[in-house]
């Protein structure tokens, strides 16, 4: 079984709905259902269709994210649709997004100052900024950083009639970059008054709550993002963190067991299964909880004899 | 043997392999040659016990061909890291296999120094330089990902000064008494794991690792840095090494306490002002501690 490569991508062979049509408003409705591995193939199959439908590239990219599959998710957002699309707002801020869960400061910032500079909200803001300044290009090193918080903060100042949760949301991934996780706890509840429904908002609450060491608060966000869309890989992955971190072991091994058959409930033909890092989570609860006589099931990747073990039921 | 004896006995583990399978990798590049040369342990686990059971070798790959095996692939991948080629050669023996069900790899470079003169280095001459061992093993089970650790050991390192260590527990056996001021002697052992096997730089990986541990132990060059124990250095060492690597998740670093005692001479009629010091194998202190990077959570 050979992977297509599309993009420098592994795609999954054998697509289904490789010449199905409306695939891409298919796509749409299983994501709503939280249903992300076959919005995978539906979007890969409408990308096969089209290699230049940039929508397709930002859904599959902010799907993967959800579905806790970081790279896949770079790839998408980066290589294809801002070559496509380069002042795509939305994949701007969720490739921002990806930066930061990786580390990568810098690019998270370089992301971030191309969302600013492309919003036409700001734009004006930005040049005025670009002017006083005297370097021409943005300040590299630990500079860089916090000219841009102040770049958002001015911004969200000239908000005076009504909370931007978008910007509100770069504010909130800027702040857990500086680590000032109280003021990114702000920043994104004030994005959530604005949009209560918005499960990956209540996500971001949620990690930004955890990081910050607020465990209990960090599972009432989850719990929240969960409810609005079970199927939300990442928060659930997410909670299971937040359970090791409260010692809720038993729970976090649930928690992580059900995100796994959660992923390999998908067609036979995906490239795409389940996620290294919830394995390795898994991993750190079950040496936590001393059941090392398991780490062969985790060495063998046995989802059904660590579900028996754990007594969690396959739904 | 009896029967009944059989049925009160099950198998808890089983592996075998060779160990210490040497080679010595050559790379020419014109007339600047590149060289590696290990020292390998090789172990599999078959997925019958009618070897162990019953006498039956038909599925024994045997040790012989395990270590031919590792010479050949040394021919067919090369050496470049000491880490890669582990994982080349768990890799051949469970595709090449239907019945292996595990492979685990452990191997030891041979501390190659290449000779260098006035920043010129040589071509092709090296010179031995035990200063530090480095190591690596993997374990991967059938159809699993690779559990790789990379690390040193045999690194000794003494400092005369900036280390002490008082305000301990006493109980009725304790007579040590407080040093605000000693020697600090140790032969460093750390081993740490990776969080994934691709796009590592394990040669730069290995060399921080290193240099951080010598960095935290000596601190700066013109005063050096105070430990209150070997305890606090050695995990100060270990936040700094998952600080600067990200690649690595996991980190064990033990250190022993060798002793130095200065010697009373007061029945001699000298006053030894720990000038003359005895050095003492054993007994010596054992300070181990194992970190791992704390899951952060996902936005």
């Amino acid at each position: 079984m050979v992977p297509e490569r599309s993009f420098g991508f592994c795609f999954s062979t054998n697509n289904p709905f490789r010449d199905q049509p409306n695939v891409f408003a298919e796509a749409q409705e299983k994501a709503r259902e939280g249903d992300l591995n076959t919005t995978v193939l539906l979007l890969e199959a409408a990308i096969l269709q089209d290699p230049q439908d940039a929508e397709a590239w930002q859904l599959l990219g902010m799907t993967h994210a959800e579905n806790e599959n970081e790279p896949a998710a770079i790839v998408s957002l980066q290589r294809s649709c801002l070559e496509l699309r380069p002042h795509n707002l939305p994949a701007l801020m969720a490739l921002a997004i990806s930066f930061t869960n990786g580390g990568a400061q810098q690019e998270a910032c370089g992301a971030l100052r191309r969302w600013i500079s492309h919003n036409p909200r700001y734009k004006d803001l930005v040049q005025r900024d670009l002017l006083q300044g005297s370097p021409l290009t943005p300040r590299r090193g630990p500079h860089q950083l916090q000219d841009l918080l102040q770049l958002f903060q001015e911004a969200a100042l000239l908000n005076v009639d009504g909370v931007d949760p978008d910007l509100q949301t770069g504010l909130g991934v800027l702040y857990n970059l500086v680590s000032d996780y109280d003021r990114a706890v702000e920043a994104f509840s004030a994005a959530l008054s604005v949009r209560p429904q918005d499960y990956l908002l209540w996500n971001r609450l949620g990690a930004t709550l955890a990081n910050g060491n607020r465990c209990e608060e960090a599972v009432e966000a989850y719990t929240q993002a969960l409810e609005l869309q079970p199927g939300f890989i990442r928060s659930r992955y997410n909670l299971g963190i937040s359970c090791i971190n409260l010692g809720a072991l038993r729970e976090a091994v649930s928690n992580f067991l059900m995100a796994l058959n959660q992923q390999r409930q998908s067609q036979p033909c995906s490239q795409h299964q389940m996620s290294d890092n919830i394995w390795a989570a898994l991993r750190i609860a079950l040496s936590m909880l001393d059941r090392t006589e398991l780490f062969q099931a985790v060495g063998t990747r046995d989802l059904d004899q660590l579900m028996g073990a754990f007594e969690v039921d396959d739904v | 043997m009896e029967t009944a004896a059989h049925q009160n006995v099950e198998f808890v583990r089983t592996g075998y392999g060779k160990n210490a399978v040497r080679v010595l990798f050559i790379r020419r590049h014109g007339r600047h040659h590149y060289i590696v040369e290990l020292k390998a342990n090789v172990e599999i686990t078959l997925n019958s016990r009618k070897d162990y059971l019953s006498g039956d070798n038909s599925d024994i790959i045997p040790t012989d061909t395990i270590k031919n095996t590792v010479h050949a692939l040394a021919k067919i991948k090369g050496v470049k890291t000491i880490e890669q080629f582990s994982l080349d050669i768990c890799h051949h023996f469970l595709t090449s296999f239907s019945h292996v069900l595990k492979a685990k790899v452990y191997i030891e470079e041979a501390p190659w120094r290449r000779l260098e003169k006035n920043g010129v280095q040589h071509v092709h001459a090296f010179i031995y330089s035990p200063e530090a061992c480095r190591f690596c093993d993997v374990e991967q089970n059938l159809h699993g990902t690779p559990v790789l650790h990379s690390g040193v050991k045999d690194m000794k390192v003494l400092k005369t000064t900036q280390s002490g260590f008082e305000n301990f527990f006493r109980d009725r056996f304790t007579t040590l008494q407080d040093a605000k001021d000693r020697c600090f002697c140790t032969t460093v052992y750390s081993r740490w794991r990776y969080n994934k096997v691709h796009g590592i730089d394990f040669d730069a990986a290995w060399k921080c690792v290193k240099e951080t541990i010598i960095e935290k132990f000596a601190g700066p060059y013109d005063r050096g840095e105070y430990s209150p124990s070997v305890q606090k250095t050695l995990y100060e060492t270990q936040v700094l090494v998952l600080e600067r690597i990200p690649e690595v998740e996991e980190i064990e670093i033990v250190m022993p306490n060798q002793h130095y005692f200065t010697i009373d001479m007061t029945k001699m009629g000298l006053a030894n002002n720990d000038e003359v010091l005895l050095p003492l194998d054993n007994p010596s202190g054992n300070i181990t501690g194992t970190v791992c990077r704390k899951q952060r959570a996902r936005l």
